[in-house]
């Protein structure tokens, strides 16, 4: 049995204990690296369009896509029972509502909230009574990565390592931003990535990293690079920080501040920790080192965070959340900090919980690296 | 052709004033502003997100790379841009657009103030039919006893009828691009190269071109279906068939590859089918008219293309205005057209002839790309 068909199974039994008939969960075609698809979570299928999966308690589940071209690749990949190409998604999901007979039962959606208006009006029309929204149930019950979804998050973690590599040996002054990151993108994708919430950018003195631009490189910079490839429904996330041309020992020494922090919040990520420990087990390196006004927005955003498209579990790392770690979630951990001598600095791995703390998935954690020029 | 929509549109985006200056705007926004006079309209709200903002940046210029931004527009006074993205991200977001003041629509106290300023009375929207239901409802509670909101998606859509030349020049500047992807595509596939990795290079080539954004569609069965990138890279069929789609400065241009192993009736069926379109593109021609004379020479439509022989391309890579024997419309002048005939013959497989071309007022056809089938 696949993970899917797995997590159609944790959902049947919620639906039992939720005296319910039956759910449908909803995709608009919109892939978030911060959000779980739950199309995807109970199908296996990243869909193109408009798309929903209709699951009955006691029966069938049928995945709906939009458009009609895309049948036959959404049949091989699709782990529901059955599958229908439409170029109108509510007429289909009227007959499919209508066949299962939960147009007139008690039914959940899921992210039926993250579509767009007209599309989550006709849907409330095709029930006979108001369905519940139960907009977090994919997130949920896909909190903990199956074996198969962290060897495919171990490969994305290769994949943007190797991305990272490539930016080292490519970048060099003269080059604008975007043509470096056409050129990592389409190696990263080259390599498996099906996606890729690239962020990367250089200046003299970053404030932040942002999507490349028209930047001309300098000898100097600070390269940021946030690589986030996808690979079969795994984000994943490493940050990096490369100067083109020497580095500095102030740099060195600023840099070593993030490091300490993200050993730290590893060390504090273990089982039923709160999310807030870990995030608390970074800030205070940096406030030791002075600088604690510079741990909120805008200086930073989150420590962290849940990784699309199959669970955003835990969540943003911040030192608010209450979320309890649990052995196998992977999420990004990354204490990326605004120092005032040396501007933004990105230093972050995905991570795994194991019992004893967060393990990186990566083969070589970030260090502030050089590019000759 | 609906593609997989990627998590973030990297790509060189910025607001050109060379291309685009501020004058353009304004008299992009002069609809607006007049509809707002006639009416009596406090203000008008445009809402666009990721996958679909073409009202958004028809009049401010700016594309939400991922989530969502909403241009509020006063009767009087300067716009203002909510863009949802962190504070820190401000002046990354500057940077996209003439707007001069944007703000996070994270922090939802600029919409609050923003409506604060205004007298009680009415708000004009466009595109809100695609904002979220979770952002419908921050709207409502702020505007709750003293705005009334009407929907005036119709005034932005006139404003738009025809392509202004200056976006004409645009979609021909992007054209230019996606026929570079496509002839890559071609290079590669001759040379040896798996379907995917074929159009892997020519997505790389548009992008070192400064592409806002690049989709293909593959065939990995010799043209009988079309399918997103999936990093297989294990088949190389007889036959080519790729889609790819480019963006450039905020707009679409696209393209399809067909290389064939052997000459095909369904090669010259859609070639055929083409040039009967092309020949029929006259000011105010009937759509069902043209269409039907399409399928007299090519047949049915290819089953992954569906039943449109084409639509209006431009600030999405579907404006609309479908070309098919149901459609009502007449071509119309000014507007940049992307135009397919596909076939499919079981025993052949598929073939696709394409074309973007759009007609000028003295009706003369100005064909931007053409690609037909060939042999390989």
């Amino acid at each position: 049995m696949t993970a899917e068909n797995g997590r159609l199974t944790q959902a049947r039994t919620w639906l039992a204990e939720q005296r319910l008939d039956g759910l449908v969960a909803f995709n608009d075609g919109q892939n978030s690296f911060l959000d779980s698809n739950a199309v995807y979570v109970f199908s296996g299928v990243r869909p193109l369009g408009r798309s929903a999966v209709v699951v009955a308690r006691e029966g069938t589940s049928i995945l709906i896509v939009e458009p009609s071209f895309d049948a036959e690749r959404a049949t091989a990949l699709s782990t529901a029972q059955e599958v229908v190409a439409t170029d109108d998604l509510p007429d289909a999901l009227q007959g499919a509502l209508e066949r299962t007979g939960l147009a007139r039962g008690n039914v959940a959606t899921v992210g039926i909230s993250k579509q767009s208006r007209k599309l989550a009006q006709q849907v409330v029309a095709l029930f006979a009574a108001p369905p519940r929204a139960a907009d977090t149930l994919a997130s949920h019950l896909a909190r903990v990565r199956t074996k198969e979804e962290l060897a495919a998050a171990r490969h994305a973690t290769r994949i943007a390592e190797q991305g990272y590599e490539r930016l080292l040996a490519a970048a060099r002054p003269g080059m604008r931003e975007f043509e470096l990151a056409a050129d990592i993108y389409t190696f990263m994708k080259g390599l498996g990535a099906e996606d890729n919430f690239l962020l990367m950018s250089a200046s003299q003195h970053n404030l932040a990293v942002r999507a490349a631009g028209r930047r001309v490189l300098e000898e100097g910079d600070i390269i940021l690079g946030e690589i986030t490839p996808c690979y079969r429904g795994q984000f994943v996330q490493i940050c990096r920080t490369a100067v083109l041309g020497r580095t500095t020992p102030l740099q060195h020494e600023r840099y070593a501040l993030l490091q300490r922090a993200m050993r730290r919040g590893m060390d504090a990520a273990v089982p039923g920790a709160t999310v807030a420990q870990a995030t608390e087990a970074m800030n205070d390196v940096l406030r030791g080192a002075g600088y604690g006004d510079y741990c909120r927005p805008p200086y930073m955003r989150v420590r962290g965070h849940g990784l699309g498209i199959t669970s955003d579990r835990p969540g943003d790392l911040n030192d608010a959340s209450d979320v309890v770690f649990e052995e196998g979630m992977v999420f990004v951990m990354h204490p990326n900090q605004y120092i005032p001598d040396t501007g933004y600095l990105m230093c972050g791995e995905t991570v795994t919980i194991s019992h004893n703390g967060a393990i990186s998935l990566s083969q070589r954690d970030s260090e502030l690296d050089m590019v000759a020029v | 052709m609906l593609t997989t929509h990627p998590s973030i549109m990297l790509g060189s985006y910025f607001w050109d004033e060379d291309r685009l200056p501020r004058d353009e705007f304004d008299i992009r926004l002069a609809p607006l502003r007049d509809a707002m006079a006639g009416n009596g309209w406090m203000a008008m709200l445009v809402y666009g997100d990721a996958r679909e903002h073409q009202a958004l940046a028809y009049f401010t210029n700016f594309i939400p790379r991922m989530r969502w931004a909403l241009a509020l527009i006063p009767a009087q006074g300067e716009p203002l841009l909510l863009a949802s993205m962190s504070s820190r991200d401000m002046p990354a977001m500057h940077a996209m657009t003439w707007v001069p003041d944007v703000k996070s629509g994270w922090e939802w106290k600029w919409f609050d103030a923003f409506c604060a300023r205004l007298p009680a009375g009415t708000l004009a929207t466009i595109g809100f039919d695609l904002m979220t239901p979770v952002l419908f409802g921050q709207v409502e509670k702020t505007i709750a006893g003293r705005f009334a909101l009407v929907e005036a998606d119709r005034i932005a859509a006139d404003a738009r009828s025809v392509h202004r030349p200056r976006e004409i020049a645009l979609i021909r500047a992007a054209s230019e691009l996606a026929s570079a992807a496509a002839d890559k595509i071609t290079e590669r596939w001759r040379a040896g190269d798996d379907v995917e990795t074929a159009a892997l290079s020519g997505e790389r080539v548009a992008r070192d071109m400064a592409a806002h954004d690049v989709r293909t569609l593959v065939s990995r069965n010799g043209g009988r279906t079309l399918e997103p990138y999936g990093a297989l890279f294990d088949d190389r069929p007889t036959s080519l068939l790729a889609y790819v789609a480019v963006k450039y400065m905020g707009y679409w241009a696209e393209s399809f590859v067909n290389l064939l192993g052997s000459p095909s009736r369904a090669a010259q069926r859609a070639t055929a089918g083409l040039d009967v379109l092309l020949a029929g593109l006259k000011p105010d021609a009937p759509v069902h008219d043209l269409a039907k004379s399409v399928d007299a020479a090519a047949g049915s439509q290819h089953p992954a293309l569906g039943r449109s022989r084409g639509h209006r391309i431009g600030l999405s890579p579907h404006e609309g205005e479908a070309l098919h024997v149901d459609a009502a419309g007449r071509i119309a002048v000014q507007t940049v057209y992307a135009l397919r005939v596909g076939t499919f013959e079981a025993e052949t497989g598929g073939a696709v002839a394409s074309a973007m071309a759009w007609i000028s007022r003295d009706g003369t056809v100005h064909i931007l790309s053409r690609n037909d089938p060939e042999l390989r």
